[in-house]
């Protein structure tokens, strides 16, 4: 497989593919489509001149173009037959031409340095060589027709003609009626052609002219001119070439250089030798680009109807291409683009007008010689020269010149978006637009160079290209102050639904050592002065309602009467119920009671017995222990004692002492004594064994906390006594003062508690006042700060 | 049967039939009860001894099951297993701490029964402490639970007396918040005193529903309601024959 | 499980209605079935009691073990309680080494806790109007105050007859009396529905609840 050298990156590639693989830059020129393939001139090698018959014609209207390869000898065809499709104008050509000698073939190009190889470096053919034959039947044809014209029977005469070429080209004979030729070299004289800005590609003294283009022309273009006028001359007759010196040029081409034609033996052909149709548009553009021949090679259009038969010809497929080295490289970048089929007549400054070319093959230069034109027919053949696939040829690097933005009209018309829309657009689309500029840039950068007109190409410098400062992009959204307040009042609605909402009402004081101390150390002199000093503060007594009667009950008791004692009261408030009940037993202790003691809490029984014992004179009386079961117990008691409370403490049958002797039901005591600290367990006993009493009484001794609800009870009548607390005990004791003399235990508690209660009183009111002034003073302050 | 006897059965006969009467038909629909804050407070402390991995301090008192104050022991059983179920998943279970042998180890089987319902291994046999007999040795042993354990919350509810304050004087000291709640009339004026959020008179028994609202427990508030009524009605009608001269 | 549960609520249920209904109906099986479900209750309460006796020494020991803090007063507890115990049963209750020893431990350390709480009761008295500054905190402390100052006469001053004869005697029993009136009525048909809803099943303090999704 062959391979091709990418242009730009000098990598090989293989030759099917069209795009290099490693940078992707174009292997073959953008050229007028060609199915032949055709081997792309890389940089730094030396064109290789083919010639017309070698190139491939473009599209024509006469079937398949076949291109001739190098080494392939044309088969002559008999294109008289093709005659009836001639345009009128050339068969006028034709026959003005049959009638004036061949001029001497000229060089086309040869004085101007033009820097493709031409047609003159190959050697001249001989004048009796044999005509191509495509020109063969040109000459076939004008014998039967009418006269050649002038114009193209001095292109006959100037262009040299091979003597090697095939007979089947026939020469194309200049004519008079090229004096539409000489005007364009008059014109082209006097404006001189308008170099393109920048450095050219090519020296200003290889500036491309008329005669650089005629010099250009293959060999049989010269060949052409040197062979003898045919008979009849057809549309387009070549002449036999003459041996045409290199300064001598064909009078149409000579014009377009702007050059004073020194043969006028080619009258210029205008409008009257013109057929009676228009000349040819392709003739028509080139004089006039002619005028203004920049570096951006100019389009040449050929019209299809117009094109000769001899041009037709050559439109014939060309047998694939040989595998032989790439063409030499070009002096030029512009060389590189002069890239031509075998078979396929191009100069070279139009190969690049032909895109997607298969790497054409050079061929050889014997090949060349072969298809050489006699000399006298090199105006004529390059003016027929110019193909169909010339017409085809368009610039497609200008075409890609044009902005990539101008050149497509947006199908929807771009609306302007509203400034929050804007707004939201992300960054990259911003860049995008930003660097649209710069992309159409780069599509504008494939100007000038071997690559001119080519879209999408990397730049010629390495890199980038010129280095520029990236463009700085504010990372900013672009807001405008309505949406800006409407953010900022989002954010704050959101951030206030997030933060935490303070508890309220839940006030948590910091507990205070200090204050603690000191009102223990208040409450302890207070209790503990009178206690240690005996000093008695408090005078008089207090004599509550129920005291007289719980007196009397005691008072009206038999004489040695059983009494049930109930210790239903906790070690911690031993000192207030024994201060209480002391008094009371000891009036009971008057009666010489037998006792039965009993309690529901575990601790009852060693209180009661400790309390006994402190005494004086202790009475008999029986421990019955713990009653489990709460209220349960009671009132199992209750319903049947015996079987309840069967022994003592000390493990004794107790209803079978002396003491409970004749006892089996609650109600066969005398009465019921119950000391307690806890209201529940009073209730207790008064609902659960009041029931079964009959007619004992049922006296209580109970601490303060507990009179509230135990009371009620006494008011009702269900209990028959009440003693309450330290002050019950006090005044039972003042009472019993008549009886016990001294001092009890409740008067020496009664100052110390007394003081000591009022203290602590100051200090709930004084405390109290304090703590009401600062909360008020708070609440004050928040009210203020809160306005 | 005497008529106090009589009127008493008919009273329990009536207020079973309008507790199951009221489950069955407010099935679909909560009724619905006066805020309550204490238990508002609870619920936030719930959540915190969550969060912060610490534990829950329950104590339920020194009643006994056979006494009349057996209803807030009760009560405090019911509180200690919502408790439970609601701080297991809490890295230390709740710790439940009383003064009768029968309601610990009934606190004791409440703690375990809601551990394996939650697939909780911190629920151990020492979850709930018997700590003391009588009422201030329970509350002096309640004590080294509350500074040592570093509970977030303590909850106190059922049977306290007047030791209940050494209990909220800890608390106070370790600036945690309490929850406090007994039928003892001296205790409810010490919590009154001493605790941000007491549960005075029947709130005690309103936690069960302001926890979870079940159909009994919330059928069980509205019987209240109602039977407090009749009675206040049975109370002023008396009161009125009374002056009257009628009874 | 779930027929442990069920067996724990079918007893539960059926004592109560039993004791409920025979507290109430006087009929001879009913008042002899409840008399004896009472001594057995009596019994379990002892029983649990020296249950809660074993819970306490397993707490103390675990905390012993796993070296937690206080520690060295749960081994003291223990020590204390063995030895207690064991004089106890050795020389029965009665003995006068076991009053020595509740009257010289726990008597006094009892009624210790007790003198703390009048210190514990004044500062919380004290701080009652910053903690919670409404008009209820101040007829609170106005009425403790009124109640202190009508129980005790005042020193040097003695009784104040206003006060002892007539505020007290009006706060104390027919204000304050009427309130716990109030308020044990409210406590009571607490206890009647929270008895109800044992009896129909709803509460189940004795063990495991389906309900609930507990085995």
């Amino acid at each position: 497989m062959a391979e091709l050298r990418c242009p730009m990156c000098g990598k090989p590639n293989s030759d099917e593919l069209k795009k290099c693989a490693f940078c992707g830059a174009r292997l073959k020129p953008l050229l007028a489509s060609s199915p032949d393939n055709r081997s792309p001139i890389h940089p730094g090698e030396e064109p290789v001149e083919q010639r017309t018959s070698e190139v491939k014609r473009g599209i024509a209207p006469f079937g398949e173009p076949e291109s001739i390869q190098a080494g392939d000898v044309p088969t002559g065809e008999n294109i008289a037959d093709l005659e009836p499709a001639l345009p009128s104008w050339l068969r006028d050509l034709r026959d003005q031409d049959s009638q004036t000698p061949p001029a001497q073939p000229e060089k086309p190009f040869a004085d101007e340095g033009w820097p493709f190889p031409t047609g003159a470096e190959s050697a001249p053919q001989p004048a009796d060589a044999k005509l191509p034959d495509w020109l063969s039947g040109l000459e076939a044809g004008a014998k039967e027709e009418e006269e050649v014209p002038d114009w193209l029977a001095s292109i006959r005469d100037k262009s040299p003609i091979q003597p090697g070429t095939p007979a089947e080209e026939e020469p194309i004979a200049p004519s008079e009626g090229t004096d539409w030729l000489g005007r364009l070299r008059q014109e082209e004289k006097e404006k001189p052609a308008p170099t393109a800005g920048g450095a050219p590609p090519f020296p200003p003294e290889s500036t491309p002219t008329a005669s650089a283009l005629l010099e250009d022309l293959p060999d049989w273009s010269s060949d052409r001119k040197s062979e003898p006028a045919p008979d009849k001359p057809g549309p387009i007759q070549a002449a036999p070439d003459e041996a045409k010196p290199p300064e001598e040029l064909p009078t149409w081409l000579a014009g377009l250089q702007g050059e004073p034609e020194k043969d006028t033996a080619v009258p210029p052909t205008g409008p009257k030798s013109a057929p009676s149709e228009e000349l040819p548009d392709w003739l028509m553009k080139l004089q006039a680009e002619s005028k203004t021949l920049t570096p951006e090679f100019p389009r040449i259009d050929v019209p299809f109807e117009e094109s000769p038969d001899w041009l037709a010809k050559f439109e014939t497929k060309a047998p694939p291409a040989p595998e032989e080295p790439a063409a030499p490289a070009f002096a030029s970048p512009m060389e590189s683009k002069s890239v031509e089929e075998p078979g396929k007549i191009m100069p070279d400054w139009l190969a690049e007008f032909e895109e997607g070319a298969a790497p054409a093959e050079v061929p050889s230069p014997a090949g060349l010689e072969e298809a050489a034109l006699p000399a006298g027919e090199s105006e004529a053949n390059l003016l027929m020269e110019t193909p169909d696939w010339l017409s085809m040829l368009k610039p497609e690097g200008g075409e890609k010149k044009a902005p990539a933005g101008a050149a497509e009209k947006p199908e929807i018309a771009p609306v302007e978006l509203p400034s929050w829309v804007q707004a939201l657009r992300p960054v990259e689309a911003v860049m995008a637009e930003s660097k649209a500029p710069q992309e159409e840039e780069k599509e504008e950068a494939a100007i000038g160079g071997p690559l001119a007109g080519l879209s999408g190409v990397l730049p010629l410098s390495p890199g980038l290209g010129a280095l520029r400062k990236p463009q700085a992009y504010s990372t900013n959204l672009q807001m405008t102050e309505g949406q800006q307040r409407h953010a900022a009042s989002l954010e704050r609605l959101v951030a206030a639904e997030s933060e935490p909402r303070p508890l309220s009402g839940q006030t948590r004081l910091r507990s205070t050592n200090l204050l603690r101390w000191i009102i223990a150390l208040v409450l302890i002199l207070a209790v503990g002065l009178p206690l240690a000093t005996g000093i008695q503060t408090v005078p008089g007594a207090v004599y509550p309602s129920e005291l007289s009667t719980t007196r009397g009950l005691i008072n009206g008791l038999r004489a040695n009467p059983s009494v049930l004692m109930i210790f239903d009261y906790e070690p911690a408030l031993s000192g207030e119920l024994e201060a209480a009940a002391s008094p009371v037993i000891e009036h009971l202790l008057l009666k010489s009671p037998r006792l039965a003691i009993l309690s529901t809490s575990p601790t009852g029984p060693i209180l009661a017995d400790s309390f006994m014992k402190r005494i004086t004179t202790p009475p008999e009386y029986v421990n019955l222990g713990y009653l489990a079961g709460g209220p349960a117990g009671v009132l199992g008691f209750a319903e049947d004692p015996p079987a309840a409370a069967t022994y003592t403490l000390e493990g004794v049958p107790a209803w079978q002492t002396p003491t409970l002797q004749g006892i089996q039901a609650l109600s066969d005591f005398a009465a019921v004594l119950v000391l307690t600290d806890n209201p529940d367990t009073g209730r207790t006993w008064i609902e659960q064994a009041g029931l079964y009493l009959n007619t004992a009484p049922m006296i209580m001794v109970i601490s303060a906390q507990a009179e509230p609800m135990i009371r009620p009870y006494y008011d009702s009548g269900q209990i028959k006594g009440l003693v309450t607390g330290l002050a019950g005990g006090k005044a039972y004791e003042q009472a019993n003062e008549q009886v016990f003399q001294g001092a009890g235990l409740t008067r020496r508690y009664w100052d110390a508690f007394s003081a000591g209660l009022f203290l602590a009183e100051v200090m709930i009111l004084v405390g109290g006042l304090s703590g009401a002034i600062v909360a008020w003073r708070v609440r004050r302050s928040k009210a203020e700060e809160g306005a | 049967m005497n008529w106090v006897g009589l009127a008493g059965f008919g009273l329990v006969i009536l207020s079973a039939i309008l507790m199951a009467g009221l489950v069955f038909l407010r099935r679909k629909s909560t009724p619905a009860f006066r805020e309550i804050p204490a238990f508002a407070r609870l619920r936030k402390a719930i959540g915190l001894a969550v969060e912060e991995g610490s534990r829950l301090h329950i104590s339920l008192g020194r009643g006994g099951l056979t006494t009349p104050q057996s209803a807030a022991e009760l009560a405090g059983l019911e509180m200690l297993r919502r408790l439970s179920e609601l701080t297991a998943a809490s890295d230390r279970p709740p710790v439940a701490t009383s003064g009768d042998g029968a309601v610990t180890i009934l606190s004791q089987d409440t703690l375990l029964s809601s551990g394996q319902a939650a697939l909780s291994t911190g629920y151990g046999a020492t979850a709930a402490r018997l700590t003391g007999l009588t009422p201030f040795s329970y509350a002096a042993g309640a004590l080294p639970v509350m500074h040592d354990e570093n509970p977030s919350a303590n909850v106190l509810m059922g049977n306290f007396g007047v030791e209940v304050a050494l209990l909220t004087d800890a608390a106070e000291r370790g600036n945690t918040s309490t929850l406090a709640g007994s039928d003892n009339l001296p205790a409810q004026a010490i919590l009154y005193a001493s605790v941000q959020d007491p549960l005075i008179g029947e709130e005690l028994y309103a936690a069960g529903t302001y926890l979870k609202a079940r159909p009994f427990h919330s059928a069980s508030l509205t019987v209240q309601d109602i039977l407090r009524w009749l009675i206040v009605i049975g109370i002023l009608v008396g009161a009125l024959l009374k002056l009257a001269g009628v009874l | 499980m779930k027929l442990k549960g069920l067996f724990s609520a079918v007893i539960a249920i059926a004592t109560g209605l039993v004791m409920l209904v025979g507290y109430f109906v006087e009929l001879p099986i009913l008042v002899n079935l409840r008399i004896t479900i009472l001594n057995w209750v009596i019994i379990l309460a002892a029983v649990a009691l020296f249950l809660g006796l074993f819970n306490l020494l397993a707490v103390h020991t675990k905390k012993i073990r796993s070296k937690e803090k206080g520690g060295i007063y749960s081994l003291i507890l223990i020590f204390s309680l063995l030895i207690t115990l064991i004089i106890g049963l050795w020389l029965r209750p009665d003995h006068a080494l076991m009053a020595l020893i509740f009257k010289t431990i726990q008597l006094p350390v009892e009624t210790s806790l007790m003198a703390m709480l009048a210190v514990t009761l004044t500062y919380a008295s004290i701080r009652l109007l910053r903690r919670r500054n409404n008009l209820i905190s101040v007829i609170f402390l106005v009425t403790a105050l009124l109640i202190l100052l009508g129980t005790v006469p005042l020193p040097f001053v003695g009784h104040v007859p206003i006060l002892g004869d007539l505020i007290r005697p009006f706060i104390a029993q027919v204000l304050a009396a009427a309130g716990a009136r109030g308020i044990l009525i409210g406590v009571a048909l607490g206890s009647l529905t929270t008895g109800l809803r044992v009896l129909f099943g709803a509460d189940r303090p004795y063990g495991s609840d389906p309900s609930r999704g507990e085995k």
